[in-house]
């Protein structure tokens, strides 16, 4: 009789924690995309990890004092290339994105759109080409004062039936004039389990 | 018989239970700027496992930054998010969709969150919290 009576209470304690735990009982529903009741998957980098990466980055580069260097403020900056290293197609703009908003939101740095023939903003480097051409003037100088570029690298590693796989996000920011990388930082998340899972 | 299963239960039980030990100058050269801070614990689990040793302030160029040390007070590795706020002058909320940043910390070890405030009219913050959330057994 006791022992039923301590298993019940062992039962109904489960029971009440799992209530505070539990998700949507299988219905979905929102979650915040950068919260801790996301999906936390092996295979992939998931949004809270491009969250995570570009937030700790931009803390990196505000926090090291060299877009208070740019001798126009705010400064220039383009975004180059962000190679993708890892096993999946990924789009390089949820990390570079985030950071240029970021960025922007701080006062420190404007991002060109129309800057190169890569230009993200073909119709807005064509009208001001144009405006220039009607006004008799020189067509708008966008050459950039720092440029972002980087790479994403995964590692993966097992031990039996578990996996870890680690994303490595590297950036850098150049100094067009000298060529040289005045700030550079590397953020890695390492994720590691059997399965899939919802929560961290 | 009894005795020899009981002994193999705590093996078991500590050998997950490998805590942090530290060294360092005794004699800092380096001036923090502790300030005071206010905490609102809604879950005391959270603070028996990790506790706010102290948070110190600096300045990047015109950026605050803050830095908050925490403790793991148990001998087991632990998880746990955290969330910071920033708030101006007048108190508004600079960046109320802030990501939460998850942290794995050993037992015994002692950490420094590194904040840096989004720009220059931020004056506040709050940092938030949070236990592991995981539901485990959950299969994909």
């Amino acid at each position: 009789m006791k022992n039923a009576r301590i298993c019940f209470a062992a039962a109904l304690a489960a029971l009440l924690l799992s209530a505070c735990t539990s998700g949507t009982g299988g219905n979905a529903a929102y979650v915040d995309a950068a919260g801790p009741r996301t999906v936390v998957s092996l295979d992939k980098i998931n949004t809270q990890d491009w969250a995570n990466a570009a937030d700790k980055m931009v803390q990196s580069l505000l926090g090291s004092g060299v877009l208070e260097r740019a001798p126009q403020q705010p400064a220039v900056m383009a975004v180059g290339r962000i190679v993708n290293n890892t096993s999946s197609q990924v789009d390089t703009d949820m990390l570079t994105k985030k950071i240029r908003i970021a960025l922007n939101k701080s006062g420190k740095i404007v991002t060109t759109t129309t800057f190169g023939a890569g230009a993200e903003d073909r119709l807005a480097k064509e009208a001001g080409d144009a405006k220039a051409f009607a006004e008799g003037k020189q067509a708008p100088d966008r050459i950039p004062y720092y440029t972002l570029s980087g790479r994403i690298i995964e590692d993966t590693a097992r031990a039996g039936s578990t996996r870890q796989q680690t994303y490595v996000f590297q950036l850098s920011l150049t100094q067009v004039d000298s060529g040289l990388a005045v700030w550079e930082d590397e953020v890695s998340i390492a994720k590691q389990g059997r399965r899939n899972a919802i929560g961290w | 018989m009894k005795t020899r299963i009981f002994s193999l239960v705590c093996l078991a039980l500590l050998c997950g239970c490998a805590t942090v030990n530290t060294v360092e100058n005794a004699d800092k050269s380096g001036a923090k700027h502790m300030i005071s801070d206010t905490q609102v614990v809604t879950d005391k689990s959270l603070r028996g496992i990790v506790e706010v040793l102290g948070v110190n302030t600096a300045q990047a160029g015109d950026l605050l930054k803050v830095q908050i040390e925490v403790r793991n007070k148990t001998r087991a590795v632990k998880n746990f998010s955290y969330r910071v706020e920033w708030f101006d002058k007048n108190g508004m909320s600079v960046n109320a969709s802030a990501p939460w940043h998850p942290v794995s910390i050993e037992g015994g070890e002692r950490r420094n969150l590194i904040l840096v405030a989004p720009n220059a009219d931020v004056r506040d913050f709050r940092v938030s919290f949070l236990e592991s959330v995981r539901m485990s057994g959950t299969i994909l």
